[in-house]
Formats: structure tokens, C-alpha cells, sequence
């Protein structure tokens, strides 16, 4: 009995130290819900309602003035039927190039720039300054760049033309960058490159920071150099890193639009619609830069395509990348 | 197992949350709601923000000559007329105190207000102190009514929409043709001709006032215009042994100029950037039926200007740019203003800009009238003022736009930017006729060019639609995979498709 008892008074006790950290843990829930309140909120405005709206949308036709009614699935049988919009989703999916040049180039600046050289912290503060321009305002300043025969670009061609080569030509023109339908996709491309480059390289550069110094310096002993070092300990041990990176530039890629309306003077696609991408094509069909009306219901059905496309590409790239860190050696 | 607890918990509340927040929205949902999404739509795409970088471009996509309001915007350096200063609020007031013994008060006498929505307009002091002037004296007029004036740039159609879609619309929207027919063709727009009378339509020229006209109805009342006129850069055309002083007056001299450029000079003489409407406008052939109801531009005139240019085009003669292109007239203009091109065919509006830009080539510049075709007609751009469907107070509303645009207040803001007025009365002050500095001179020039002008923008529902078809096929043809035939053939078929749905 007494046994009992003294079994009970235990239990009670645990019990009882159980329910103190339960309250505790308790409180501590009700003071973390309360820090996350506002920002839900601003979510669930800003983010899941308009989000859940647009899935509603996507089956209507409604042109935001009154006019709205259900249209069953014929925005999307429309959307697969549409040229235009697969030209659109090509282009996107061209705009994927940029992707592996980008890591690629932000890795390979990041691996210079982790070295403890002198002044090296103005050059990731040079790198950086694209991050932190308006993507708009580096637009409009590329356009100038860009610009045929008197724009920056063209006129340094000119430049090296005459003093490097000494060739002369009195009518000089330079590739037209903007205009050429098969160049300008690719000269914008290059704005996103640009601008993206000192976004990803700080990453890697936190990446390769947290890599162990132990694990470099047991490769360093074990004779690895250079490349070598790179193959077989770095890229490894920043594969989570990359995998990071490399899904949020698709999903930028997938979905780039400042730069493109800006430089292309339109959701227009210009020049002969080799720069139509499918964000300015959505932008294009809801506000009637493209065919006239404002088609917002269209517009939504392919906004929830492209996300499909996103979403496909993502778990493309989980697949490829779920190797790495320090499991690679496990 | 607790993580998945915290994740199930995190999902339930952001529910609750959402549930609450409709329920808080209850009726209103759909209006409010689709007001949010427009933010949505745009920002799973990142919305637009540079207005003022991306004004001209958007504004003048589809207008055949480019000369947008947003571009005011940017003019902010001040036309230098002595007098003006003093001018502009007397003659304001002056306006206000000839009408008010005959102003109409409305809403029964109880308070009121109306909203107002303009283009580029704030942030230069000069045009801000002008229309708060216009304001007070409407004031006096309708001492019941408030004013509130809200200013955009480009993207004024979008706020428009969100505008409508919230609930909260304006009374007056300033939109220059091509916006307001968008806006009409959906719906989104008053028919003026139903509640003007037609001692208040006589006022404006007539061809001005018609200028959106679809059918029997007219969007808009005409508020200012700006012509295309003919800049010129003087030292370039000295080198090219050429006179300034006597431009080339038709496209046959220019083509003739070009030659010269060619040869003595890395520029080019001029850059085609009119749209086809505008061609048909110069060249007086017909973009449409009588009728309205089938194309009607796929004619021999149309065929030679397209082989004018392609002509032009092998000889290096222009740019290789598509005038129908949506950036042909920004590269145009920047072309221009870098000293690269020889006459610069634009709105006299577009002086400011070139000033404050480029000043080296503005004092270098000189200004004529636009070359002519074979109808002597010079394509205009009208910007003017609408009223939203969804606007609570039509009636005070088209009161409040008839009081902006008179005479008088027409011609003080004449006074203060290179434009010119719609009404008659306004335009036939001494004024313009002044002698002046450069902007004097292109506004007296196109004012007397105004009785030939004519907005050349196709007028008809689907307008949008067949301006892009149009400009597909035809930058096809510049671009080398289509013959000029082609193009007007494809063209032309695809407006018919159009025209009959």
C-alpha cells in the first residue's frame, strides 16, 4: 500500500512538473503567436487572400469594372490554345540560361572574394551595388547603354574598333542590342545577370564561411589544391547552399518582369515579340496592353499556370540538388 | 511530431484568419476584393513603378504621334514668357467672374465634392499653382463643392480600374485618345454627347471634339493638343550642306536630305516613327471603310510609303528601327538629343525635354513646321478629359471639365507649356502669334497648323486589338520576313476578322 503510495506521490509529482512546463511552454506559445500576429495578418491580406481570389478568378471573366461571370475551365482551355502564350513560356524557359551562368559566376566571385586579401571588402561592396539599385532605374540606364549607334556600349565597339584595330568605318553600327530580335532577350538576360550576381555571391559567401575549417585543412593534408579542393570538399559542402540559390533564381527567372517591361518599352515583347515573357504577357492581358481589354480572369488562369511551371521547376531542382552538406561524406 | 503540431496550428490560425477577414469583408467582398487582386495579378510579377521612365513609352504605344502628357511631366524646366506669372491667375478669375452670374449650382446646394485626375501635372510648380488657381475660381463659382486632385503617370488607366473596383472613383480623369477608348471600349466611360449641350460643344473645333467619337458618342472633352512639328539640328545640317533656315517641307525633300547625311555625316537625317494611322492621315488614304466595318488602308498610296521607307532603309538612308516598334519614338528622340539625327518629327511639348536633357543641341535647334503628304493633314495629339461611368456626380462633373477647358483657362495654360487649345476662341488670342524664343516660335507654328490637324488614332471599339495586329504584321515586313505587300494583305485580312466580330 505504502508502496503504492509512494508510486502515487512520484507520478503526482512528475505529473505536476509536467504541467509546469506545459504551462510554461504554454505561455511561451501565446507570446510567440502574439510576435507573429502582425505579420500574419499583413500575410493573410497581402498574401493568402489575394492568392485564394485569384484561384476564384481564374474561372470567371471579370474585367474589374463590373462585369463578372463564370466561365468554367474556358480561361484555361483558351490559355493552352494560346500562341502567344507559349511563345511567352518559351521565352521564360530560355530565361533560364541565366540561372547556371549566374551560380556559377557568383560561386566563382564568392571563392575570391572569402580570401583575406587586402581591400577586399570594397570589392564585395562593388559587387553588391547592383543588388541595392532599383531595378527600374538600372533598366533605364542599360536602355542608355544599349543604345544603338550612340549608347555606351556600341560607342566603346567604335572606340576599339578605331584605336585597337585601326579599322575605320564612317558609318559605324554596332550590334542593336535592343532591337535585334536576336539579341535583345539575351541583352536583357544580362541586366538580370548583372544584378543578380552580388545577391547570390553574398550567400555563397555566408555558405563557404560556415563550411569547417578542419574538413579544408584534412583535404589540404591530404594533398587537394585548387581545383580539386573545389570538386571534391567546397561545392560539396555548399550543395544546400547552391540548392538555395539555385531555386530562387529559377523562380526570379521564371517570373522576371521589370527589367523586360522596361527595356522592351512594353508587355508588347518588342521587338517582334522576341522579348515576350510570360509575367509581361499576364501583366499585358489584365491592365490591356495586350489586345485591348482588361482581362483579369485570363490574366489569373495563366498567373496559375506559370505557377505550376514554377512549382514543376522547383521540385526539378530539389531532385537534382538533394544531395550535399555534410551528409556528402556520411 | 511537435513540429508537426506547430505547422498544423500555424495552417489552422492563418484559416481562421482568412475565414475572419471575409467575414469582415462580408458584402463588399467582391468590389474589395478584386481591388486587392489587381495588386495580386501585378505582384506575382512585381508591379511597375517607374512612371516617369516608362511614361512616355506606355503613353505612346499606340498613339501615331507621340506626344504624351507624362512627358509634361518631365518638362520641368518653365517656359520663359515674362508675364505669365501675373497673367494666369487673373485671367483664371477673370473667366470665373464673367460666368458666375449664370453658374448652376448643384446637389441640391449641399456639399459636394469632385475628384479630379490629371497626368503629370504635380510636381512642377508652375502647372500646380495654374490648376489650384482654376480650382479656387470654380470654388467661388460652387462655393458648396470640394475639390480633390490626385495626379498619375502612365499607369493612370491601372489606378483607374482599382479605382472603379474599390468603389472610390473619381469625377474627372484626364486621358490623352488611345486611353480613353480603351477605357470606353470596356465600359468604363461616360457618353459625354448624351449630357453636353450643344451651345457648350460648340466651343471646341470641331474636329477636336470628335476625336473620340464611336458611333454617336464621344468620350471625352477636348482639354489641350500638341502637334507634330519639325525640330532641326542646325550644325548638323550645315554639314550636310544644308539650310537650316529652308527644312525640307515634304518627304520627298527628306528623303533627298537623307542623301546628304548619308554622305557627309555619321547621322541620319530623320527617323520614321508614325504609325500607320498617321501615315494614312498624311498621306490621305483611309485606314477604314465609311462604314466602319472593314479595313481599307491596303491601297497603292499605303504600299509606296511602306517602299518610301524600305527604300530609305537599304540605302542606310534611317535607322534600322520599325517605326512601328513599341520604342521607336523614345529612339528616336534619344537619337536626337545625342546629336545623331537631323530633324526630329514631335509634338512641340517635347522641346522642354529636349532643353533640360540636352541643353548643347536645344540652343542648336530650330524649329518648322512638320513635313506635309499628299493631304496636307498634320497628325495631333489630344489629351482630354473623361468622365468614369461609375462617377456619382455626372452632371457637376461634366460642368467642372467644361470649366477647365474654357477659353480662358485654356489660354493661361497656353501661356505656361508649348501646347495649344481645343476651343476656337482660345486659339485665335494674339498670343500665339508673338514673336519669342523657340517655344514661342513652335507654338506659334503649330497653331497655325492647327485648322489641318487631325488626331489620327482609329476610332472604333476594338481600336486597341487592330492596332496591334497591325504593327505585328507590319513590323514583320521591317524586320525582313514578310514583303511590304504581304504585310498590308495580312494586315488588312486580320482587321476585317476583327471588324466583323
Amino acid at each position: 500500500m505504502a508502496r503504492q503510495t509512494s508510486l502515487s506521490s512520484g507520478q503526482l509529482e512528475r505529473s505536476r512538473a509536467q504541467q509546469k512546463i506545459w504551462t510554461i511552454s504554454r505561455k511561451r506559445q501565446v507570446v510567440a503567436w502574439l510576435f507573429m500576429l502582425p505579420a500574419l495578418i499583413i500575410l493573410a491580406i497581402f498574401t493568402f487572400y489575394p492568392l485564394i481570389y485569384g484561384v476564384i478568378l481564374a474561372f470567371f471573366e471579370n474585367n474589374l469594372l463590373g462585369e463578372s461571370h463564370f466561365v468554367g475551365i474556358d480561361n484555361f482551355t483558351r490559355a493552352f490554345q494560346d500562341k502567344d502564350f507559349g511563345v511567352a513560356l518559351f521565352h521564360s524557359g530560355l530565361y533560364l540560361l541565366v540561372v547556371p551562368m549566374l551560380q556559377v559566376a557568383a560561386i566563382a566571385i564568392a571563392l575570391l572574394l572569402n580570401s583575406k586579401l587586402r581591400g577586399v571588402t570594397i570589392f564585395r561592396a562593388i559587387f553588391y551595388v547592383p543588388v541595392i539599385t532599383s531595378l527600374v532605374v538600372a533598366a533605364v540606364v542599360w536602355k542608355w547603354i544599349y543604345a544603338p549607334d550612340y549608347g555606351l556600349l556600341n560607342s566603346g565597339i567604335r572606340w576599339f574598333n578605331e584605336t585597337v584595330t585601326q579599322t575605320t568605318i564612317r558609318r559605324f553600327h554596332g550590334p542593336d542590342w535592343l532591337n535585334d530580335p536576336g539579341l535583345a532577350l539575351g541583352s536583357i538576360a544580362f541586366v538580370t545577370f548583372w544584378k543578380g550576381i552580388g545577391y547570390y555571391m553574398v550567400i555563397y559567401l555566408a555558405g563557404l564561411q560556415s563550411i569547417p575549417k578542419e574538413l579544408e585543412e584534412a583535404a589540404r593534408l591530404d594533398g587537394a589544391r585548387g581545383l580539386s579542393l573545389a570538386r571534391y570538399v567546397i561545392v560539396p559542402l555548399l550543395m544546400p547552399t547552391i540548392a538555395l540559390c539555385t531555386i530562387m533564381s529559377t523562380i526570379a527567372a521564371l517570373r522576371v518582369f521589370d527589367e523586360v517591361l522596361v527595356m522592351a518599352g512594353g508587355p508588347g515583347g518588342n521587338p517582334n515579340k522576341s522579348t515576350l515573357v510570360a509575367s509581361t504577357y499576364i501583366y499585358g492581358r489584365a491592365f490591356g496592353g495586350i489586345g485591348g481589354r482588361f482581362e483579369f480572369g485570363y490574366a489569373a488562369a495563366l498567373s496559375l499556370i506559370l505557377a505550376a511551371v514554377i512549382w514543376v521547376f522547383t521540385l526539378i531542382n530539389l531532385k537534382l540538388f538533394n544531395k550535399g552538406g555534410l551528409e556528402y561524406y556520411s | 511530431m511537435k513540429l508537426l503540431h506547430a505547422r498544423l496550428s500555424l495552417i489552422l490560425s492563418a484559416l481562421i484568419l482568412l475565414s475572419a477577414l471575409l467575414v469582415a469583408c462580408g458584402d463588399s467582398t467582391a468590389t474589395s476584393g478584386a481591388a486587392v487582386t489587381t495588386a495580386a495579378v501585378a505582384s506575382t510579377t512585381v508591379a511597375p513603378t517607374a512612371t516617369s521612365a516608362l511614361a512616355p513609352t506606355v503613353a505612346t504605344a499606340t498613339t501615331p504621334v507621340p506626344v504624351a502628357t507624362t512627358v509634361v511631366a518631365t518638362t520641368a524646366v518653365p517656359v520663359a514668357t515674362t508675364a505669365v506669372d501675373t497673367t494666369v491667375a487673373p485671367v483664371a478669375t477673370t473667366a470665373a467672374s464673367t460666368i458666375s452670374t449664370t453658374a448652376k449650382q448643384f446637389n441640391d446646394g449641399k456639399p459636394y465634392s469632385l475628384t479630379i485626375w490629371t497626368i503629370g501635372l504635380k510636381g512642377n510648380k508652375k502647372f500646380e499653382d495654374y490648376l489650384n488657381g482654376v480650382y479656387d475660381a470654380y470654388k467661388k463659382l460652387h462655393p458648396n463643392v470640394t475639390i480633390k486632385w490626385e495626379d498619375y503617370g502612365a499607369e493612370i488607366d491601372q489606378k483607374l480600374l482599382t479605382a472603379v473596383a474599390s468603389g472610390d472613383v473619381p469625377d474627372v480623369v484626364n486621358f490623352n485618345t488611345s486611353y480613353s477608348l480603351r477605357l470606353a471600349s470596356n465600359g468604363a466611360l461616360t457618353d459625354i454627347n448624351k449630357i453636353i449641350k450643344p451651345e457648350q460643344k460648340a466651343a471646341y473645333f470641331q474636329g477636336l471634339y470628335e476625336t473620340t467619337k464611336v458611333g454617336e458618342a464621344v468620350y471625352s472633352v477636348p482639354w489641350y493638343a500638341s502637334l507634330q512639328i519639325a525640330m532641326i539640328n542646325k550644325d548638323l545640317f550645315q554639314k550636310a550642306g544644308l539650310d537650316a533656315s529652308n527644312p525640307p517641307k515634304t518627304y520627298t525633300a527628306l528623303a533627298d536630305a537623307a542623301k546628304a547625311f548619308h554622305d557627309k555625316t555619321d547621322a541620319y537625317a530623320f527617323q520614321p516613327i508614325t504609325q500607320l494611322p498617321g501615315e494614312a492621315l498624311i498621306e490621305g488614304f483611309a485606314m477604314l471603310s465609311p462604314d466602319k466595318k472593314k479595313s481599307a488602308f491596303n491601297t497603292p498610296e499605303a504600299l509606296a510609303k511602306l517602299t518610301f521607307y524600305e527604300n530609305l532603309k537599304k540605302g542606310d538612308l534611317i535607322p534600322n528601327k520599325s517605326p512601328y516598334s513599341d520604342t521607336s519614338y523614345d529612339d528616336a528622340l534619344a537619337r536626337y538629343k545625342a546629336g545623331k539625327l537631323g530633324v526630329l518629327l514631335t509634338g512641340a511639348s517635347l522641346l522642354s525635354q529636349v532643353e533640360k536633357d540636352a541643353p548643347d543641341i536645344y540652343k542648336n535647334t530650330v524649329v518648322a513646321p512638320a513635313p506635309v503628304g499628299k493631304s496636307g493633314l498634320i497628325p495631333v495629339d489630344m489629351q482630354g478629359l473623361t468622365i468614369p461611368n461609375a462617377s456619382k456626380n455626372k452632371e457637376a462633373a461634366l460642368d467642372f471639365a467644361l470649366f477647365v477647358t474654357n477659353d480662358a483657362n485654356q489660354l493661361a495654360f497656353c501661356k505656361l507649356a508649348t501646347i495649344l487649345p481645343s476651343t476656337i476662341k482660345a486659339s485665335q488670342d494674339p498670343f500665339f502669334q508673338a514673336p519669342g524664343d523657340l517655344k514661342q516660335q513652335a507654338r506659334t507654328i503649330s497653331a497655325n497648323s492647327l485648322k489641318n490637324a487631325k488626331d489620327a488614332t482609329v476610332v472604333v471599339a476594338n481600336a486597341d486589338k487592330l492596332q496591334q495586329t497591325l504593327n505585328d504584321s507590319l513590323n514583320a515586313w521591317w524586320s525582313g520576313s514578310k514583303t511590304a505587300q504581304q504585310a498590308l494583305d495580312d494586315a488588312s485580312k486580320a482587321w476585317d476578322d476583327v471588324l466583323a466580330k
